[in-house]
């Protein structure tokens, strides 16, 4: 059976739009002083420094708010369908993930459910290329640079959805790259 | 010999939800998938997840038998169950010690040990004598209890705990940031996370559980499991006790040899 592993955030949805539109306001409830907040709150919006990577406040705060992002994220055009489509065609379909799925995994279930994304298992893990490449999965759809870069070296048929990030690369990839699901189908069939 | 030891960790973790589990097993794979979700059975996946290279598996909706079987299996050797707290009440609360720092070998961080020992300490103050159970790297230390108690209850309890530690610790020389002390139930209605329970060699580093006797030290595995059951038989508190330890602990603090 044919196996595809498939992202969610930023691939099946439109994550970093929903993260850069939705305002979070302040509220006690986040056991910060307001400074504290607004400066997490920016980081989390645009890059984490490695220092604060351990960041236990920073770390929880951006866990609580990503929540909130992972369903209010709206589904890309034509992404259930194309789902669908797999499944139809017989694939093994295998959401992968970096999220922390001890925390989110119900909120996770309930936003593929509702927009009709059918799967066969859920996997989480911080190096989608070795578990990919440990489980014998030939097949990703990923947007993150470090997969999209790496994985085509083992042997992974890397599919990414191109972003401005990926323009701004500056590592070559075999990786293909797609601008909507209907091109992406086309690749596949 | 295996349906002894399975009992005797139903009984010590006797209010753990054995609805679900999470399974660290060196397994993989969708074939090795198949066997462990066998539809008679009704065991589902919730996720299954890589981390530090050990293949982890939530799963669900487990038939008692089902649990059983992987409690063998962990007693066996092959597997590490890891259990998840029942969401409102338990009979065990924990004190998760780690190191924050990867180090050579199996030779824990000495602010590890420290923490450990501190904690030992306070708890012994107030008449708690917990199993010191070796993790990865760190500790485990199970305080058991006659009873289930509410979960914000206990919580409130480590919390008292682990504050005077890490104070004792800063105000003694030690870097308690080298220390993540994690406190098992939580506090709130989510209980997520798991905790591997006592009686299995760890499927990473291939090392046992070993219990820290008060006065011996490390046991044998075999001593392991006797003492395991005399802490149970003779070590657990009532709720009577939790509240009176709540009380005893208010105003104490201590200091410990400085960092030389």
């Amino acid at each position: 059976m044919k196996t595809i592993a498939i992202d969610i955030d930023d691939t099946l949805n439109d994550f970093s739009e929903t993260l850069a539109a939705m305002e979070f306001t302040y509220d006690e409830k986040y056991g910060l002083d307001q400074e504290t907040f607004k400066k997490y709150l920016h980081w989390i919006k645009t890059e984490m420094p490695d220092g604060e990577r351990k960041n236990k406040e920073l770390v929880k705060l951006r866990l609580t708010l990503h929540r909130e992002i992972y369903k209010a994220a709206k589904v890309k055009p034509g992404a259930s369908e194309f789902v669908q489509w797999l499944k139809s065609e017989g694939w093994r379909i295998v959401i992968m993930t970096y999220r922390d799925l001890r925390y989110v995994l119900e909120d996770t279930k309930d936003w593929l459910q509702e927009n009709g994304i059918p799967y066969n298992y859920i996997f989480s893990t911080e190096d989608k290329t070795s578990m990919c490449n440990v489980w014998g999965i030939n097949y990703l759809i990923e947007d993150s640079i470090r997969e999209v870069v790496i994985a085509p070296e083992f042997d992974i048929q890397v599919f990414y959805p191109i972003m401005q990030k990926h323009l701004d690369m500056e590592f070559e990839t075999k990786a293909i790259g797609y601008s909507n699901f209907k091109e992406l189908k086309q690749c596949i069939a | 010999m295996y349906s002894l030891k399975v009992e005797l960790l139903k009984k010590f973790y006797s209010t753990m939800d054995r609805t679900v589990m999470k399974l660290e097993a060196k397994d993989y794979g969708f074939d090795f998938l198949d066997t462990i979700l066998n539809p008679i059975t009704g065991t589902q996946l919730d996720y299954a997840e890589i981390k530090g290279n050990i293949p982890k598996y939530k799963l669900s909706n487990l038939h008692p038998k089902v649990y059983d079987y992987f409690l063998k299996c962990h007693i066996e050797q092959s597997c590490n169950v890891c259990g998840y707290f029942d969401k409102l009440q338990n009979n065990v609360f924990v004190f998760n010690i780690d190191g924050t720092e990867k180090k050579e070998g199996d030779e824990l961080a000495e602010d590890v040990k420290v923490a450990g020992g501190i904690i030992t300490k306070y708890l012994r103050k107030v008449n708690i004598e917990p199993l010191v159970v070796l993790s990865g790297r760190g500790y485990h230390l199970w305080c058991r209890m006659t009873e289930p108690v509410d979960n914000e209850v206990l919580a409130d309890f480590i919390l008292r705990v682990i504050v005077r530690t890490l104070a004792t610790m800063e105000n003694s020389g030690f870097d308690k940031k080298k220390v993540n002390i994690s406190k098992y139930p939580h506090d709130n209605e989510q209980q997520n996370c798991s905790l591997r329970l006592f009686g299995s060699k760890h499927v990473k580093n291939q090392v046992f559980s070993h219990i820290f006797h008060p006065t011996q030290g490390a046991l044998s595995e075999a001593d392991s499991w006797a003492y395991f059951k005399e802490h149970m038989d003779n070590q657990s508190i009532t709720p009577e006790h939790l509240t009176d330890a709540m009380e005893k602990l208010k105003g104490t603090y201590f200091e410990v040899e400085r960092r030389a």
